[in-house]
């Protein structure tokens, strides 16, 4: 019975946890002996923490009991990437830099959760320092793609994408500096959620490029996701970027139809150089939007040809910024590309960082024009599929193109914009997930959730990755 | 890995190809087939203006990511933003970056 309940999605298990039909104390325990199962395999958690987990679910039963029903994650056990700092529980940020390092206060986003009733049972792998897209963590091991664990799980929120997919709990906290929540969630094949930039506070998640860093949910469903983002959005004590915007009630949006809205479809540069297998997929969920009524036209984007330049020097000017001390007092226990990248930040120009920034208005004009004419854009959240783990090389269409180019083509353009974009499942090919990625203007996650629940509706897509077969697997090495 | 070779790349492929130079680093130069690029021997000169020393091993990888770098940034270079101001915002009444 509990297995069956942790392939459901929070919105599905809620009314049981309520009614008082499921226990959270069934739900954590249950959580936790598939992670036990499964995580030899799959190397999704850095840090289990099942005592605390156990003892806060007996504490939720009991709340539960009284009446003090909190709301939808109530009970729920969730996982946390191990970049955001949990009070008493080791965060590493996937490196050897931060292994011993015990936070004496948890991140707000954790805060904000954990005041909602949710459940961490752990902390995920990631790749190290949030600095790469495949979770192939030089200290800590890879994180393994549940649908074929020779692969990358994408990253570099991997083993948060892992954990969802795998039903290791109903949903899990990622960051996305350049597309870190979505890829993974493209590959593993559940909902990746990247807010506008300050609809979240970024409060104690450790930083990889500030300006551009994201923090948002891994979730099972679209409605999933919205029930995270209700949890975590809104202004912040403390945090000046967190903006102070209306909170709309994003679950009840999700019942509107989308007959009517405009959606962008921008061939140009987002459906070049892509596996075909992808792009079928996304040109059928097209046909499903024009079957729901919507309006759905060609758009331009102009200038996205500099968006890669843009986010090398902002990503390696910040990244290194940050990690300056931690350079100066032992540089030999980062990984070795995280070093070289690290190491490259000191010798950019500022004035090739101020120009990226400068860019990145007239970016913001040019997306607030095109959202202007259609209320959401729809794209291929990745043009690949997965490498083995190990390899580098993927084939985007009719270009070999390197991981990281390839992964991040897609996404980076609504991180250096800072709007809400989403990766839901498309489907099948060949035995593996593919995502579709819609985006939308700032502050609209309303209209961004409630196409993504729409097409995820028509779509039927059921997300809990067919992992049965590696209980009775040798154990991946 | 030669000059030629590296303004073919782009700044992942350079980054992949940097491991292997990370691998060979310890070899003779002779043996590892590689000549100093002038993104070296300016990381080097740089250490007064960085204050870090730049190991040996990680001259080459680290040269060559900020040449590639360097070398796909010409279009935003030359891209014109007339007035346009940077999207970080500060803010003078509280001194922070909001």
């Amino acid at each position: 019975m509990s297995e069956e309940l942790l392939r459901q999605s929070i919105a599905q298990v809620a009314p049981l946890v309520r009614r008082r039909h499921v226990s959270p104390v069934e739900l954590v325990s249950a959580a936790l002996r598939r992670t036990e199962a499964l995580n030899p395999r799959l190397n999704a958690f850095i840090t289990v923490t099942a005592d605390a987990a156990l003892e806060e679910a007996r504490a939720a039963e009991k709340e539960i009991a009284r009446g003090k029903y909190r709301g939808p994650l109530h009970g729920i056990p969730i996982s946390i990437k191990d970049m955001f700092a949990t009070r008493g529980v080791r965060t590493t940020a996937g490196s050897k830099v931060l292994a011993d390092w015990v936070p004496d206060i948890d991140a707000a986003a954790v805060c904000r959760l954990r005041a909602a009733g949710a459940i961490s049972i752990g902390k995920t792998n990631m790749h190290e320092f949030a600095y790469g897209v495949t979770n192939d963590n030089p200290h800590y091991g890879p994180a393994r793609d549940p649908w074929d664990p020779k692969k990358v799980p994408g990253g570099s929120s991997g083993g948060s994408g892992v954990a969802v997919a795998a039903a290791m709990g109903f949903a899990s906290l990622g960051s996305d500096t350049g597309g870190s929540i979505r890829i993974p969630s493209a590959l593993c094949g559940t909902v990746g959620l990247k807010p506008t930039y300050g609809r979240v506070t970024r409060q104690g998640a450790i930083p990889l490029a500030w300006s551009i860093d994201h923090v948002g949910p891994l979730a099972k469903s679209v409605e999933d996701a919205a029930i995270m983002l209700q949890a975590l959005a809104g202004a912040e004590g403390g945090d000046d970027t967190a903006a102070d915007a209306e909170v709309p009630d994003y679950r009840r949006e999700l019942r509107k139809a989308i007959s009517g809205l405009r959606i962008g479809v921008p061939r140009a540069y987002f459906y070049e150089n892509v596996d075909p297998k992808i792009l079928a997929t996304v040109e059928a969920a097209i046909g499903e939007l024009r079957r729901l009524h919507a309006n759905v036209q060609e758009v331009e984007i102009p200038r996205l040809e500099n968006c890669s330049a843009m986010e090398a020097h902002i990503t390696l000017a910040e990244a290194t910024s940050y990690h300056e001390k931690h350079l100066e007092a032992g540089a030999d226990r980062y990984g070795p590309t995280v070093r070289v990248n690290l190491e490259a930040g000191r010798y950019l120009l500022a004035t090739d960082y101020v120009k990226s920034q400068r860019a990145r208005t007239l970016l913001s004009r040019l997306f607030a024009d095109v959202f202007r004419k259609v209320d959401v854009l729809i794209t291929p959240t990745l043009p690949a599929f997965p490498p083995v783990i190990g390899d580098v090389w993927v084939q985007s269409g009719g270009m070999r193109e390197h991981v990281v180019d390839a992964f991040l083509r897609f996404c980076i353009p609504f991180n250096l914009a800072g709007l809400p974009a989403i990766s839901i499942p498309g489907g099948i090919q060949d035995g593996l997930p593919v995502g579709i990625q819609l985006a939308a203007g700032a502050f609209q996650e309303s209209t961004l959730l409630r196409v993504a629940h729409a097409l995820e509706s028509a779509i039927g897509f059921k997300a809990t990755a067919p992992v049965e077969q590696l209980f009775s697997a040798p154990q991946a090495s | 890995v030669t000059r030629r070779s590296r303004r073919a790349l782009t700044r992942r492929e350079w980054l992949q190809t940097g491991g292997a130079a990370l691998a060979v680093a310890a070899l003779p130069p002779t043996a590892a087939g590689q000549e100093p690029s002038g993104f070296v021997e300016a990381a080097r000169c740089m250490r007064p203006l960085t204050g870090a020393e730049l190991p040996p091993p990680l001259a080459e990888p680290v040269a060559g990511l900020v040449e590639v770098i360097t070398q796909y940034s010409a279009p935003l270079r030359k891209l014109d933003l007339g007035e346009m101001e940077p999207a970080t915002r500060f803010d003078a009444r509280s001194g922070k970056q909001p």
